[in-house]
């Protein structure tokens, strides 16, 4: 994996360099700085071979019963898990998501291949030793509302307990840390049952902090909560990943936010089978793109979303500054146009907006008319206007 | 959590255990009957005879029979994820008593079962079949268990399975002679008082044997409340641990139901009285706090029937269900606001 990247990224930096040579006035400042880039990369590069903690190896994944495969989800996939590392398994429904998760989890085995959890296979590993390793936080539905946090936070340390489940001291300290780091340390002494959503997410997170495994694995953990609870359970997670050097696995469903906070992104699909890689490495070679194949739904790297094809084959051009622009590509796109940027002047454009400010916008048509609105509302009207008219040409 | 709680619950269980002593349908003064337990010979031979073959083993059973059924509901309602299974419920106990009826019936006469019956023979019969009977209904129940898994009609095909066991029982009861039917009836009614003085400690032992495993199960347990995925990833062997439970459960409620018969609604309803009272599912004083409810409640109900005195006694079938039934109607109703049910 390690190497493959650095070669990726030797690619990248040739290229660079090709580009630059137009620009002789800073070539040598470039050479300088590029001579530190390779080596800082190679630097990066070495110790990650070190930091694989789990490493699978064209394996198969499905269901058994008894030795007979039931159900064959997919084959060869190969992937490895880095410590201090945040990753998100995106793919469509029934891509095999929860069944990956339930393999590296060790819930069922791998009908072919091997998962090496620190060089050695996974299945070498007794249960007591794996309770160590791989915690997961899960969406099954618990029974735990009579307990209070802490409690079913120091059940996180039953792997390490006697057989009584009796807490030491360092036990206690643990389950302190780990509510400490999840943020939910006020909640302490509550009952599960008076949580909110988010809370007894935070919880299930904490729990598996004080379990101590260096691997967490998480099926859709931000899928019921609202739009700040997701962005700071995943922030939460990211922390754990870089600060506490956990490798954190998590399948879900929210691409914007797998595309901001990621370190890796998994993608698993029937067609494709699973590609590892950076999210920008990734959209850039239409890996995302591919992953979810619809005839008029495609990714847009502008916006870093799925979006719909435009309804017409009309240019619009747009002039504005980088907030603006934004939604302006948005209303566009919404009245079925498609936007253009001003710097993409190679190509043709029917219209051109210009934005001064949200309450000053100009719109020129054919380059003759020129109106000037007072609003995103107005704007809205003239673009109603331009579709009727080509609705109308459409039915004649 | 309440920790003294504890102690409480022990005072009213040495209360409610003289009160088994004292009252019956014979008076004896309290002196009279604390000198007897002291050894001291008394007044009467017939009072010493009294106390000791009857009410004391009568009062010791009870509280083994009360923690034993209520130890049985903690464990089907944790292994089966569901607050409102219980022993009787789910058929567990209908099942031992097939166990006891096959016994009974079918042996009828030969056995000689009827009043008090005193072969220790018959009674290892009566106790094995009702822990097969018990495990039968138990295995049945988790197989369908599997394939619905919807709480509520699982403990519906329980209470089918129940019905079932009864018709069975009915169809033996037309086959079989008077005897038989006279003394399965007097069984049926449940009694703490048919464990002889001579038969207690056997009675005892093999309860004990089903507490310890109950309190053997309390990490695992605390695990399950998270569900069974989460158990496995905490290093718990949960088919393994099932297998106990359940072995546990069919001791439990076989030994009980061979020895007390039927007892309802202890099981189903004191996990929850110790749940409300203890504010908490946390098994490290759930299941402790369980089986000493189970102890208190069962010597109230024995005491209360033998509230009348003179006239006789009330069936414990008909008290149990006035205390228990109640229980479960106020905790239905506020499932919303009672935290272990969220």
């Amino acid at each position: 994996m390690g190497k493959v990247e650095k070669k990726k990224l030797d690619n990248a930096l040739t290229k660079d360099n090709i580009a630059n040579e137009d620009n002789i006035n800073s070539f040598s400042k470039f050479v300088a700085s590029e001579d530190e880039n390779v080596e800082s990369v190679s630097k990066l590069s070495e110790p990650e071979d070190e930091n694989i903690v789990l490493k699978a190896k064209n394996i198969s994944i499905g269901y058994k019963r008894g030795n007979k495969v039931i159900k064959r989800v997919h084959n060869d996939l190969s992937f490895s898990l880095n410590c201090g590392e945040l990753i998100c398994l995106l793919g469509p429904n029934g891509a095999g998501k929860s069944t990956l998760l339930k393999t590296i989890g060790t819930f069922i085995p791998t009908i072919e291949g091997d998962i090496n959890l620190y060089n050695k296979n996974i299945s070498e590993y007794s249960e007591k030793e794996l309770s160590k390793l791989i915690s997961v936080v899960l969406t099954d539905k618990t029974s735990a509302g009579g307990l209070r946090v802490k409690e079913l936070v120091a059940l996180g340390r039953q792997p390490h307990t006697g057989f009584f489940g009796r807490l030491n001291k360092n036990d206690l300290q643990i389950v302190d840390k780990a509510l400490y780091s999840t943020g939910i340390i006020d909640k302490k002494h509550c009952f599960v049952a008076e949580l909110s959503d988010g809370e007894r997410q935070k919880v299930m997170i904490a729990k598996s902090l004080a379990q101590e495994a260096p691997i967490i694995i998480l099926d859709e953990p931000t899928s019921f909560l609202d739009i700040l609870s997701r962005i700071e359970i995943i922030n939460l997670l990211q922390n754990l990943a870089h600060n506490h050097k956990k490798v954190i696995l998590l399948s879900t469903h929210d691409l914007e936010q797998a595309l901001l906070f990621s370190d890796q992104l998994l993608l698993l699909s029937k067609e494709k089978g699973l590609i590892q890689g950076t999210p920008e490495d990734l959209i850039f070679s239409n890996a995302l793109n591919d992953l979810f194949y619809h005839k008029d739904i495609s990714f847009d790297r502008k916006n870093g979303s799925f979006q719909l094809e435009p309804e017409y084959d009309i240019n619009i051009c747009i002039k504005a500054n980088e907030e603006l622009s934004f939604w302006t590509r948005n209303i566009v796109k919404r009245y079925g146009f498609n936007p253009l940027s001003y710097d993409a002047t190679d190509k043709q454009f029917e219209i051109e907006i210009e934005l001064f400010s949200p309450n000053k916008i100009a719109w020129r048509e054919n380059n003759d008319k020129e109106y000037i609105v007072n609003s995103f509302y107005e704007l809205s009207k003239l673009l109603n206007k331009k579709r009727e008219s080509l609705n109308i040409k459409q039915h004649l | 959590m309440k920790k003294h709680l504890i102690p409480i619950i022990i005072f009213s269980i040495i209360i409610l255990f003289f009160a088994n002593l004292i009252w019956g349908s014979v008076s004896i003064p309290i002196e009279s009957v604390f000198s007897i337990i002291t050894g001291k010979t008394p007044e009467k031979s017939s009072w010493g005879f009294i106390i000791l073959e009857s009410r004391l083993p009568q009062a010791i059973t009870a509280m083994f029979a009360g923690g034993a059924l209520a130890a049985s509901g903690l464990l089907l309602q944790s292994v089966f994820n569901n607050p409102l299974a219980g022993p009787s419920i789910l058929g567990i106990d209908s099942g031992a008593s097939l166990g006891v009826a096959i016994v009974i019936l079918l042996g009828g006469g030969s056995l000689a079962v009827i009043e008090g019956l005193p072969f220790s023979s018959g009674y290892l019969a009566l106790v094995v079949s009702a822990f097969i009977g018990a495990s039968i209904i138990l295995g049945l129940i988790i197989f369908f268990a599997s394939i619905v898994k919807s709480n509520t009609m699982v403990l519906i095909i329980g209470i089918m399975v129940g019905y079932l066991t009864s018709a069975i029982i009915s169809i033996l009861n037309f086959f079989s002679n008077e005897q038989g039917v006279h003394a399965y009836t007097m069984w049926g009614m449940g009694d703490f008082s048919s464990v002889s003085l001579s038969k207690l400690p056997i009675f005892c032992i093999m309860i004990s044997i089903g507490l310890l495993l109950s309190i053997l199960l309390i990490k695992p347990l605390n695990a399950l409340l998270l569900g069974e995925r989460y158990a496995e990833n905490l290093g718990i062997n949960v088919k393994r641990i099932r297998i106990i439970l359940l072995v546990a459960t069919g001791i439990l409620t076989a030994i009980t139901t061979a020895f007390c018969g039927p007892i309802s609604f202890i099981g189903l309803a004191v996990p929850h009285i110790s749940r409300l009272i203890l504010k908490s599912s946390n098994q490290n004083i759930l299941m402790p706090c369980t089986i000493l409810c189970g102890s208190s409640i069962a010597l109230l109900c024995n005491f209360l029937s033998n509230w009348p005195g003179y006239s006789g006694i009330i069936p414990l079938n008909a008290i149990t269900p006035i205390i228990g039934a109640p229980i479960i109607i106020y905790v239905i109703v506020n499932q919303k606001r009672i935290q272990y049910f969220n």
